[in-house]
């Protein structure tokens, strides 16, 4: 049967790195994950990576590959915004299923927060909405999402309380993962109380900009320790733009579950550990509820009832998500995978779920424009 | 009914739509294909009239110090009766499901789509 095996993961603390670069930020997490795969960079014969906004460039794996001492036999940059890091996996799993690479290092880095400033970093994103249309509006991503956000709460009798119980719920979650950005505790009254970006989007209901890196190695054969595969993925991209959607039930998560569920041979239900994106708190619940791990309204009360917890039915981004433990572009969609990696690896230490056997993660990029979902399995 | 765009985007006075001149699905984004059926004639035509508010936000941080001067502002997404949807602003004391007119109005020193609510 083909397949692919994680053979290794490598996650960097997020926050505020001044001394480092997007090529020394992906060169730590490639380091850490080449030492969790225990192979040498010398196997490695394919090398997929993310852009960076503060290092643009036309060949950017090329530039990473001579910089970290690698010469694969395929080297391709992505940039499918919040959805790259799953993207470049799917394609790693694709490339490695069938026979053309035996290792292939996946990875992404930015200094995102101290690389640029914050102006920038918002007129640069800003960018993902449409140049004459929608930009031009004084729009940001947070506003992009505020609009997806009151339309969608409008249609499901949601509050903005409902919402906060995930920002309140990856704080928590932060609070027990090392190199989170964000790790002090917050109650749902501090998230209504802090300061307003784009109604009904306020500051905690906002991941923060940080620095960091995330790595991952796809191979033909499975690290010993532990043995996750991909056990299917698949992917919707139904528009690009904000404007462009049609139905705010039906952005293409679902599409892009329904078919790694056909690709997989496997169901939702299946799904012992979740790992979402989260940019905002109105992300995580949109796709919550698309891809169905709550039904339509109910996300929030599902939270409040322990169902995303630690030892709850379904744990979800244990590692604190974009929302805590920081989002630095590509790598920040990265992190929720390499945690899913070490949860099925029994590896995470004081945060462990109980035994997962399947993992799901999906990530949006855009404005809920590209879907991608992969399950990882552990093979026992 | 035109065959060129020229509405607000190009410097003109109204705010149009596109139509697929093969399946007659409309789009207001401009593209150069048809998602629905692939043709690349389209019939240009005006947007007028009314439009019932489906999203709404008030921005109260800017992409830049110089429209961080005007906020909060509102910004909407609308449906028109035929069920098009195209973005614009509004005012900050809109609700979804509010009906207004379909205009364009200065921001930031250019006219853009506005969406005037009826009182």
């Amino acid at each position: 049967m083909s397949t692919s095996w994680i053979r290794g993961a490598g996650l960097t603390p997020f926050g505020s790195q001044q001394a480092e670069s997007t090529l020394s930020l992906m060169h730590q997490a490639t380091q850490l994950a080449l030492q969790d795969a225990d192979i040498d960079v010398t196997v490695i014969d394919g090398v997929i990576c993310g852009y960076s906004t503060t290092m643009p460039h036309l060949m950017l794996a090329n530039v990473f590959a001579e910089y970290a001492g690698i010469r694969p036999q395929i080297c391709h940059g992505m940039q499918v915004g919040g959805a790259t890091g799953l993207s470049m996996i799917a394609l790693a799993h694709a490339i490695v299923s069938a026979g053309r690479a035996e290792n292939i290092l996946v990875v992404a880095g930015e200094n995102r927060l101290t690389g640029q400033t914050r102006d920038m970093s918002i007129q640069t994103l800003a960018q993902v909405g449409h140049d004459t249309y929608e930009a031009a509006l004084g729009l940001t991503v947070p506003a992009y999402y505020a609009l997806l956000a009151s339309e969608y709460y409008h249609a499901h009798k949601i509050t903005e309380r409902d919402a906060a119980e995930f920002a309140v719920l990856m704080r928590a979650h932060a609070a027990r993962r090392d190199g989170a950005h964000l790790n002090s505790p917050i109650s749902i009254d501090d998230v209504l109380a802090s300061k307003a970006i784009a109604l009904p989007l306020r500051l905690l209901d906002c991941c923060p900009i940080s620095d960091g890196g995330a790595a991952v190695v796809v191979s033909k054969s499975s690290n010993k320790a532990a043995q996750i595969r991909v056990r299917g993925s698949g992917q919707a991209h139904q528009h690009q733009h904000l404007t462009a959607i049609k139905d705010i039930d039906n952005v293409g998560a679902l599409t892009a579950l329904n078919r790694a569920c056909a690709d997989g041979k496997i169901t939702i239900a299946d799904t012992k550990y979740a790992a979402i994106y989260d940019s905002f708190t109105a992300t995580l619940v949109i796709l919550l509820e698309e891809i169905g791990l709550a039904p339509r309204g109910k996300a929030a009360a599902f939270a409040r009832e322990g169902f995303f917890g630690q030892t709850g039915k379904c744990p979800l981004n244990l590692h604190g998500g974009l929302l805590s433990y920081g989002h630095c572009g590509v790598a920040g969609g990265m992190a929720h995978f390499v945690e899913a990696y070490l949860q099925l690896s029994n590896r995470a230490g004081a945060r462990q779920c109980p035994e997962p056997d399947i993992a799901l993660i999906h990530a949006d990029g855009g404005v809920m424009s590209a879907h991608v979902s992969v399950f990882l399995e552990r093979v026992h | 009914m035109t065959e060129t765009r020229s509405d607000w985007t190009m410097g003109g006075t109204q705010i149009q739509r596109r139509r697929c001149t093969r399946c007659g699905v409309e789009h207001y984004l401009f593209v150069a294909a048809c998602a629905e059926c692939g043709s690349t004639n389209f019939a240009f035509e005006e947007i007028r009239g009314d439009a019932a508010l489906r999203a709404v936000t008030v921005i109260h941080r800017a992409p830049h110090s110089e429209l961080q001067a005007l906020t909060p502002y509102a910004v909407a997404i609308a449906e028109t009766p035929d069920g098009l949807r195209l973005i614009g602003h509004t005012s900050v004391s809109s609700s979804i499901g509010d009906r207004a007119a379909i205009g364009l109005k200065n921001f930031g020193g250019r006219p853009m789509p506005y969406f005037a609510v009826y009182p």
